[in-house]
């Protein structure tokens, strides 16, 4: 589970995350690419409009966190 | 931290089946890329072809004038097929100097549809994108090409799911999202790698397999062709190439049996593979934007044109036609192909990425043991 140890080099607390932590968001992102991937497949206008939204997220999630510039260091 | 021996195999299952494909992903991203904008591209290198004026109401000719017109053409040489335009009244017929024709090797005529008269022609020829599209399919090398490249698409999937299985050694320690940007280039391209990765794991799921799924589209026609063909062709045995009675008639009888289905084009009675030597092949659509990438075939007597026979297709050629759209992202207007386009980007990205952090790993391991060499060595001319 989620079992806290502290890391013998620097004496820090480390939290191990569970299997459905770490892929809650990856299996969201999928889940909502996979609807933008069929959606546009049914019709035209709106679904077409949907896909297009729901596509976007993967890519808008690889810049936001692809470019984000490093806090200058304290 | 990556110890365990499960974690350890099924990173060396990434890092293999990544390695093999490597080359071939990148060509396919990069070709891929252009070929999104295939339509768009064609449009701007083509002349467009200026259809003539005239009231809407205008009726059109028969069919068998238009094909007569191409025909009259190119005397001597073989109409193969005739292809009707939704969006302006004109039929583009394909005529080959051969009876099988060679791919890319004939002539595609333009023709007026209310006039038979003929509007444009093109010579055989290949543009930038068919060359591309040909590097993309089968590297130049027909099906042996197209075949090993499917094996590529599933080494690929390996690759993909292998991928998914030690993200999750890797990210154990951290917030989804987090790149380590601190003094070490490999730490923060792994991160890197491990969230574009991951974000764009169904698209790339998606496109890998439907391209795989292409891969196979001739010998799956041919397997359709030799379940459903012989059958048909049970009652003509013996007879040559037959010619078409009538293509008006068989038209519209496919129309009067199935209305709500547009028809796309028709095919010549022929000894090619493409069609049938003793009927014409309609083919229909229909008319919503799902049904619309559902082509099925409509075969009718060529000189009978009240026989008609509408084959079911097998489950895999309907995979196959939806496997199309979804590899293409070509289903959702051109805002669909800018997003295709970037996620193709991001997976460069994601593999030129992983490529690095292999290279990487391999320097760091030949320094570290090269580095005791020399240490030893000091420690031994001391």
């Amino acid at each position: 589970m989620n079992a806290p140890t502290v890391d013998p080099k620097t004496s820090r607390r480390i939290t191990h995350r569970t299997a459905w932590q770490v892929f809650r968001t990856p299996l969201l992102v999928a889940l909502v690419s996979s609807t933008g991937l069929v959606f546009a497949l049914f019709g035209d206008g709106l679904w077409d409009g949907l896909s297009w939204v729901a596509l976007s997220i993967p890519v808008a999630l690889s810049l936001i966190y692809g470019l984000r510039v490093p806090r200058a260091p304290r | 931290m990556v110890g365990s021996r499960a974690v350890r195999a099924w990173l060396s299952i990434h890092a293999w089946t990544s390695l093999i494909s490597m080359l071939f992903l990148l060509m396919l991203c990069l070709t891929g890329l252009p070929l999104i904008f295939h339509d768009e591209i064609d449009h701007l290198l083509e002349d467009e072809i200026a259809v003539p004026a005239m009231p809407p109401e205008t009726p059109l000719v028969p069919l068998d004038r238009v094909i007569a017109a191409a025909q009259q053409h190119f005397p001597g040489q073989f109409v193969l097929l005739a292809q009707l335009k939704q969006s302006a009244p004109l039929v583009s017929v394909l005529v080959s100097p051969t009876a099988i024709p060679t791919p890319g090797m004939f002539h595609r005529v333009t023709i007026d549809a209310r006039t038979a008269a003929v509007i444009a022609e093109e010579p055989p020829h290949q543009d930038v994108m068919d060359i591309v599209l040909r590097i993309h399919k089968d590297m130049f090398t027909g099906l042996p090409g197209e075949l090993f490249l499917g094996v590529m698409g599933i080494v690929f999937v390996l690759s993909i799911v292998s991928g998914i299985v030690v993200y999750w050694p890797f990210m154990r320690r951290l917030d989804f999202g987090s790149i380590r940007r601190g003094a070490s280039p490999r730490l923060k391209w792994l991160d890197t790698h491990n969230l574009l990765g991951i974000v764009t794991v169904a698209w790339a799921l998606a496109v890998a397999v439907t391209g795989t799924i292409n891969t196979l589209a001739v010998p799956l026609f041919d397997l359709w062709r030799v379940q459903t063909l012989p059958k048909l062709l049970a009652p003509y045995q013996g007879k040559p190439v037959a010619t078409a009675k009538s293509v008006e008639a068989a038209v519209a009888q496919v129309r009067t049996a199935f209305p709500d289905r547009l028809i796309t084009s028709v095919t010549m009675p022929t000894a090619g593979r493409f069609g049938s030597p003793q009927h014409l092949v309609v083919w229909t659509k229909g008319k919503t934007p799902f049904t619309a990438r559902m082509l099925e075939p409509v075969l009718v007597d060529a000189e009978d044109t009240s026989k008609m026979v509408a084959p079911d297709l097998a489950w895999y050629l309907r995979a196959l036609q939806v496997s199309r759209p979804l590899h293409f992202g070509d289903y959702g207007g051109l805002p669909l192909k800018i997003i295709w386009a970037l996620l193709d980007l991001i997976s460069i990205v994601v593999l030129g990425s992983g490529l690095y952090l292999w290279v990487a790993r391999k320097w760091g391991a030949r320094r570290r043991s090269a580095a005791a060499l020399v240490s030893a060595d000091q420690v031994v001319s001391a």
